[in-house]
């Protein structure tokens, strides 16, 4: 008995084989996308000089926070949320109100925001988790209602339909963000902090125990997964995140009001995930990057563009379920065969030659 | 003024109920969650008002035309949601209806433009004296009318062959077929019937409010929270919480104050699904974890 036990922890200890497009890459180059990324998050801050486009690439990286935290909940544990704009909000006028109205220090309000999200949340999550999937999409659509009302109508405490302006203060005590580019920079670095923490949760215990519970909560279950605090765990994390990219969206634009906060944005996130592809947080990432710079690429077309967001969205989840990224692997590994055939051929080719010779 | 409230609010829950009923059908026939509701309301709205306007159509072909349209769009919705993905996570699903949705307000955005439009009511607008109350014949004849249909579907699935077979359907799919149910075209039917309601509640509602692409948004929203209140696999439940949502709102408007009415639905819904999350009617649904 005693055997069985450390034989299968031992087997739990091993890690699984990643996916990899091109088979092999090492585990150095593995850790080395971290501070290539981090170079590049500072890079494109620093670079970018033209300001509406260094405008959209922050944007982007916010969406990116959200879309990797809304891939925990949906892509790694299959829970479908459609009210993730109210997160964003509740992180937004947590930061609008408590830098206005209380003077607080940026980066004070930020923590305070995310941990607000986190807590509503927690407080949504452990009832609504109980059901079904499809009860979560209803009680979440219901939720960014609720809050998307409450901050049209609750003017004592939004500001009402003009919302909250003049959000400026320092981050912390004397140490201020004033440029654009001091933004991005900032803003850079956690959206690369906040999929590296995806990433890390992915492949931690939670990670896969969320996976098992996608795939199949009964057989979860009956693995000793405690499927309430997995489910919780991931719509936790992705109302923290969407806390995070709106506090932090607060900070940089200065202004917030509630028509930011509807079900366009909830759905347009959850696109991102399905469209980058759902299988992976680099699809979300992904989608985010992508369905954030289409609307601006397209917007000569302008009156067309949301048209074809829905039949791209329809097509992707129709035909190519695997998303950008899924399409990205599939080369990926054709590639590789086709490399591999290669390789395999001139093997035996080699081999018929050796027999001729003896 | 009570009486007005009442009736206002079942004219109101009359449309949330025809609503309530259409969503429930295609949720319990097909598993689809059907998140693009709101644009057949639109688009029965939407096609009776321009119809009407050429002179000459009468009312009432107007508003069976506007039907008409949502129950042809529905079909063709169940072959790019349902037939492609019925063996996909059910998320696929809600978000193909979703991606449905933005397709069809963007193209009547793009065919109607921005201009709202208006519907005459198929009855005349008078104010009757009931009890001394005034009562509006608008709003007498959307309850009327949505009880009738209401009834009507009911009839259809527990009296006829073909609601029987749809029944079937709805309990196990799978043995349905193997009794010789023809699932596929039972799924396209019950598409077709869902969106005609709707279409009918467009129809319904459009001479109320003046017409736009957002003309469903609230009320659809409202009907799935009248599900949820009235039990989410119970057709007959659903529609009694949809009327009752009805009067609780307008009641509740007329003391509370109208900017918090909206409010109400959801605090209700979400309520109750903390709660009591199988609504009024229904049975357990609580997943024992």
């Amino acid at each position: 008995m005693s055997n069985l036990t450390t034989q299968s922890s031992e087997r739990a200890l091993t890690p699984a084989p990643r996916m990899q497009p091109n088979g092999t890459v090492s585990r150095v180059a593995s850790w080395l996308i971290w501070p290539a990324l981090l170079v590049l998050a500072v890079g494109l801050g620093l670079g970018i000089d033209n300001n509406y486009w260094l405008q959209v690439t922050v944007n982007a990286e916010i969406m990116v926070i959200a879309t990797v935290g809304l891939y925990v909940t949906f892509g790694l544990s299959g829970q479908v949320s459609l009210g993730q704009a109210a997160f964003f909000a509740i992180g937004g006028y947590s930061v609008g109100l408590l830098v206005t109205k209380l003077s607080m220090d940026f980066g004070l309000a930020m923590v305070i925001g995310v941990l607000l999200s986190a807590i509503v949340g927690l407080a949504l999550g452990i009832p609504a988790l109980r059901l079904k999937g499809h009860y979560l999409a209803l009680a979440t659509l219901g939720f960014g209602q609720v809050v998307a009302l409450i901050l049209v109508n609750w003017t004592w405490l939004s500001g009402g339909a003009t919302g909250v302006s003049g959000i400026t203060a320092p981050l912390f005590g004397s140490f201020e963000l004033v440029t654009v580019s001091d933004w991005a920079v900032f803003i850079g670095i956690f959206a690369v902090l906040a999929i590296f923490v995806v990433h890390r949760v992915k492949n931690s215990s939670y990670g896969r125990a969320m996976q098992a519970v996608r795939d199949s909560d009964v057989a979860a279950a009956a693995m000793g997964v405690s499927l309430s605090a997995v489910k919780v765990l991931a719509f936790v994390i992705g109302a923290a995140f969407a806390g995070l990219a709106g506090a932090l969206n607060a900070g940089f634009t200065t202004y917030i009001s509630p028509g930011t906060y509807n079900l366009a944005l909830s759905v347009s996130l959850l696109a991102m995930v399905v469209v980058g592809g759902a299988t992976s947080h680099w699809g979300a990432v992904i989608g985010a990057v992508l369905l954030t710079f289409l609307p601006e690429l397209l917007r000569p077309i302008q009156d067309y563009y949301l048209l074809l967001y829905g039949v791209l969205l329809l097509i992707m989840v129709a035909f190519v379920p695997g998303g950008i990224w899924g399409v990205i692997l599939g080369i990926g590994r054709y590639v590789g065969r086709l490399t591999g055939i290669r390789r395999r051929r001139e093997k035996t080719e080699l081999d018929l030659l050796k027999g001729e010779e003896s | 003024m009570i009486i007005q409230s009442v009736v206002s609010g079942l004219a109101v829950g009359g449309i949330y109920a025809l609503l309530a009923v259409a969503f429930l059908l295609t949720y319990r026939v097909a598993g689809v969650l059907n998140f693009a509701q709101a644009e057949f309301v639109m688009i029965g709205a939407f096609v009776a008002s321009s119809v009407a306007a050429v002179a000459g159509v009468p009312l009432v072909a107007a508003a069976l035309l506007g039907i008409g349209a949502a129950a042809v769009v529905g079909v063709l919705m169940e072959r790019v949601t349902y037939r492609p993905l019925r063996n996909a996570p059910h998320a696929s699903m809600i978000i193909s209806t979703v991606a449905v949705g933005i397709i069809l307000q963007q193209a009547a955005h793009l065919i109607w433009g921005p201009n709202p439009r208006s519907l005459p009511s198929l009855v005349p607008n008078v104010s009757l004296d009931i009890l001394g109350s005034r009562v509006s014949t608008v709003s007498l004849f959307i309850f009327v009318v949505s009880i009738v249909l209401i009834i009507g579907v009911t009839l259809l699935l527990s009296r006829t062959r073909l609601g029987r077979q749809m029944q079937a359907t709805a309990v196990d799919a799978d043995t349905a077929q193997l009794m010789g149910i023809r699932t596929g075209q039972i799924v396209v039917i019950a598409f077709a019937i869902s969106t005609a309601l709707t279409g009918a509640a467009g129809v319904l509602v459009a001479p109320m409010f003046s017409v736009t692409v957002h003309v469903g948004m609230l009320i659809a929203l409202k009907a799935f929270a009248a599900c949820v209140i009235g039990g989410f696999g119970n057709l007959p439940g659903a529609a009694v919480a949809a009327f009752g949502l009805g009067i609780v709102e307008n009641l509740g408007g007329s003391f509370i104050g109208s900017d918090s009415k909206d409010l109400l639905a959801f605090a209700l819904m979400i309520g109750f699904l903390l709660l009591r999350p199988q609504g009024i009617f229904g049975a357990k649904v609580g997943e024992k974890l």
